[in-house]
């Protein structure tokens, strides 16, 4: 399949529509940042459309998209001398497709920001200063007046505790 | 699953930081129909690295390669003639000789002669007009047998020793005995040649894919590709004794406990894991000295030639902490025993850090270099057993060029930047030596002269050109290359992201006599026969062209194999003179796909040989 005709593009369109984020997310835990992310996200689609692309259902296309990515971070690991941050590497596009069949990204993100109400004040905090502003521990260690081994501690538990209540809630637990 | 945790982790950053994926639909359409993209913009990265304590280990590694030849000083020689004479003259340990008015006089040992040189004079033997590579020898017909420190002069210079074995190649003259690898020279009045090289034969190299193909290697098989592969087929290859060497770049998941199992082939000569991704233990105990550990390479006793990185990638580690003195000290050690060494792509931080590698490698026979300035570039133009130098989106222009074509005699030159100019050309036009070039990158300014002074370049025997913007008003550049004996080797490639410009690359293939030829980027590429009636063409010229390499970058393969074989048949049916067809695998491909292909193929040209190679 090639954008040729309005017919075929438009089916294109549904294509990239359909996995991009999926796309995005897996670049991501692969340890894009976001900028990157989007950038090989599109050359994906780009390479696998113009190297003859044929439609064999969602699953099938998926994981030949998430092969696809993978290939191309990797690509560019080697042309940044950059390090991903899996260890394994080998078979995360796998990993990441049963992952996924657990929990649709959106809803897996939906429940977790739900969860993240239950958490406590100095819990939040310090996985936004963690995720969102991208700080180390010793510096979110200074904020919150903790201890670096104190802070681990409580990453470690308010992440745990956010993937059981997604897991409570999605078994309808909650 | 391994790497759940990370999964969990990203979404929870997702929910934290209120990002969201973009909709790149409409990034993805113009890039299809061919909107030109903004430049990307390259910047230096800076590193900021441990200063590492090399300088004693310098001194050790300086003294030992002294001692074993590898390295000179300058100095006088034992009858008070001139300073040590030029690059284009390198004598083995233990020659005795004189350098005076010009002069160069051989007295015993062995000696390394390149382009440029001045009359060697040897017993009343007298070598001049060396245009290539001349290895002499005092007197007689070398011995079989040679000194160690001789070996490892011949291997730091890249010399095969099973060339300087084969008695037939060499030409005895009246006082000395002359080995000609490359090009030409006039042997006592006498031209002599290079030996004409014994046709291609990639497909020596085996492709393994899979413990099954390791299982499916033929007796004997010495040369084994894996590159982008998973690290853990080392476990299976240790089982093969008959390899001898083993290029892995790029594998995925390499560990200590893989290079030691390779402690079992007793014949190992050859082992490149350069830029493969290693993968520690664990991430929150990493430690350098044992988790990227390559000690295992000392321990194997053929080991000649080691291709590795400076400073490897490691999975779920921060590039920032991995130290260079992570398989330094077993580079240096191999090098002082005279292993050639090879080193993956590098972004040195700062002259002094990579003057101090440099005099750590003596034996540092090929390097990949980022963003390479003047400075770097005259420092590894005073490295003289260097060969192959890549160098990407080098800042160094032609004068970091010029170092270099003055200076040393490389073999092979590979420049990826996004302009490369005139002047760098031309200062690639003075590397005597220079066997192949390869260039990726858009040729500014004057591509037509470019081309000009490339078709001038008689020494290079490959070509390598990928990604070239080129129009029509260029073509006539190329005619020049007509006049010229055919390239041993042609590729004219894309890759698979660059588009629009497959029916110049077809152009250009037809202009440049050569004997192979390699070509494609995506299998869409040849939709039909009209696309392959210039390549069709160019194979029809003559006999010299006899081989079509079909290569698959990138992500270019796609579900369905049935458009290759109705598309492909009568294509190479139609070549007369076609006596090899090689299909490169992709990094990215369905094999059986390809399986099936290749079978094909066999069936319906059973006269041709048809190959997979990497």
């Amino acid at each position: 399949m090639t954008a040729g005709t309005e017919t075929e593009k438009h089916d294109l369109a549904r294509i990239v529509r359909e996995h991009q984020r999926d796309i995005w997310r897996f670049l991501m835990a692969l340890g894009c940042q976001p900028a990157e992310a989007e950038d090989l996200t599109q050359e994906t689609f780009v390479a696998v459309f113009r190297g003859g692309f044929e439609y064999r259902g969602p699953n099938e296309t998926a994981s030949y998209l998430r092969k696809a990515a993978k290939h191309r971070f990797i690509s560019s690991v080697r042309r940044r001398r950059r390090s991903p941050v899996v260890r394994n590497l080998d078979d995360v596009d796998v990993e990441w497709g049963r992952f996924e069949s657990r929990c649709d990204g959106d809803r897996r993100v939906e429940l977790l920001q739900r969860c993240l109400e239950t958490l406590g004040d100095r819990a939040r905090d310090a996985l936004a200063m963690r995720y969102r502003d991208d700080l180390s521990r010793a510096d979110i260690a200074a904020k919150l007046d903790m201890k670096d081994a104190g802070v681990r501690t409580l990453l470690d538990r308010a992440r745990t505790a956010l993937r059981e209540c997604v897991e409570r809630k999605l078994k309808g637990h909650d | 699953m391994i790497n759940e945790e990370r999964f969990w982790e990203t979404s929870i950053a997702e929910a934290v930081s209120d990002r969201t994926p973009p909709d790149v639909t409409a990034r993805v359409f113009a890039e299809l129909a061919g909107e030109v993209q903004a430049p990307e913009t390259r910047k230096r990265p800076r590193l900021s690295r441990l200063a590492l304590e090399l300088v004693a280990v310098a001194a050790v590694v300086v003294a030992i390669g002294l001692a074993t030849g590898i390295l000179k000083l300058p100095g006088k020689d034992a009858d008070g003639g001139e300073l040590l004479p030029p690059k284009e003259v390198a004598a083995a340990p233990g020659a005795e000789y004189a350098y005076k008015e010009g002069i160069f006089e051989l007295k015993s040992g062995w000696m390394l002669v390149t382009t440029g040189a001045p009359t060697v004079v040897c017993e009343g033997s007298e070598l001049t007009k060396v245009d290539g590579r001349v290895l002499i020898h005092a007197g007689s017909m070398p011995p079989g047998e040679r000194p160690e420190p001789v070996n490892n002069w011949l291997n730091a210079n890249s010399v095969e020793t099973d060339m300087v074995n084969n008695f037939k190649h060499w030409v005895k003259g009246v006082g000395l005995a002359a080995l000609v690898l490359s090009g030409s020279a006039i042997l006592d009045g006498q031209e002599v040649k290079a030996p004409e090289p014994e046709p291609q034969s990639t497909a020596e190299w085996h492709v393994v894919r899979s413990v099954m193909d390791i299982d499916n290697l033929p007796a004997g098989a010495k040369y084994v590709n894996a590159d982008g592969e998973s690290a853990a087929l080392l476990d299976f290859l240790a089982e093969v004794e008959s390899i001898e060497a083993i290029s892995l770049r790029g594998a995925i998941g390499i560990r200590p406990d893989h290079l030691e199992s390779l402690k079992a082939l007793k014949s190992l000569k050859w082992l490149d894991i350069r830029g493969a991704l290693w993968e520690p233990q664990a991430d929150d105990t990493f430690d350098a000295s044992t988790d990227l550990s390559i000690a295992a390479l000392e321990a194997m006793p053929a080991l000649t030639r080691v291709g590795a990185d400076l400073i490897p990638v490691v999975l779920g580690i921060q590039q920032d902490d991995v130290p260079l003195d992570a398989t330094l000290p077993v580079l240096t050690r191999l090098s002082a025993k005279g292993v050639a060494i090879e080193l993956g792509s590098w972004n040195p931080d700062s002259l002094e850090l990579l003057g101090r590698v440099l005099k750590q490698l003596p034996t540092l026979s090929g390097i990949e270099i980022s963003y390479a300035t003047k400075g770097e570039m005259k420092l590894l133009a005073a490295h003289e057993n260097l060969r192959r130098l890549r160098l990407t989106d080098y800042s160094a222009g032609d004068i970091g060029l010029a170092y270099v074509a003055r200076n040393i005699t490389l073999d092979e030159l590979s420049l990826h930047a996004s302009n490369i100019t005139l002047d760098e050309i031309h200062q690639v036009s003075r590397m005597s030596s220079l066997r192949l070039l390869h260039l990726n990158g858009e040729l500014a300014g004057s591509p037509d002269r470019c081309f000009e002074t490339l078709a001038g370049m008689k020494q290079l025997r490959e070509l390598e050109l990928v990604n070239l913007e080129l129009n029509e008003d260029a073509l006539p550049a190329f005619a020049r290359f007509a006049g010229r004996e055919p390239l041993d080797r042609l590729r004219v490639v894309h890759d698979v992201l660059v588009a629009g410009a497959e029916g110049m690359d077809l152009m250009l293939a037809q202009q440049i006599p050569t004997r192979r030829l390699e070509v494609g980027d995506y299998w869409p590429h040849f939709e039909s026969l009209s696309d392959l009636s210039s390549v069709d063409e160019s194979l029809r010229k003559g006999d010299a062209a006899t081989q079509l390499t079909v290569l698959c970058l990138e992500d270019g393969k796609t579900f369905d194999a049935g458009d290759l074989e109705t598309s492909h048949a009568d294509l190479f049916k139609a070549y007369p003179n076609l006596k090899r067809i090689e299909i490169r695998r992709g990094a990215f491909e369905v094999p059986v796909m390809e399986d099936q292909f290749v079978r094909w193929l066999k069936e319906s040209l059973p006269d041709v040989e048809v190959v997979v190679t990497p």
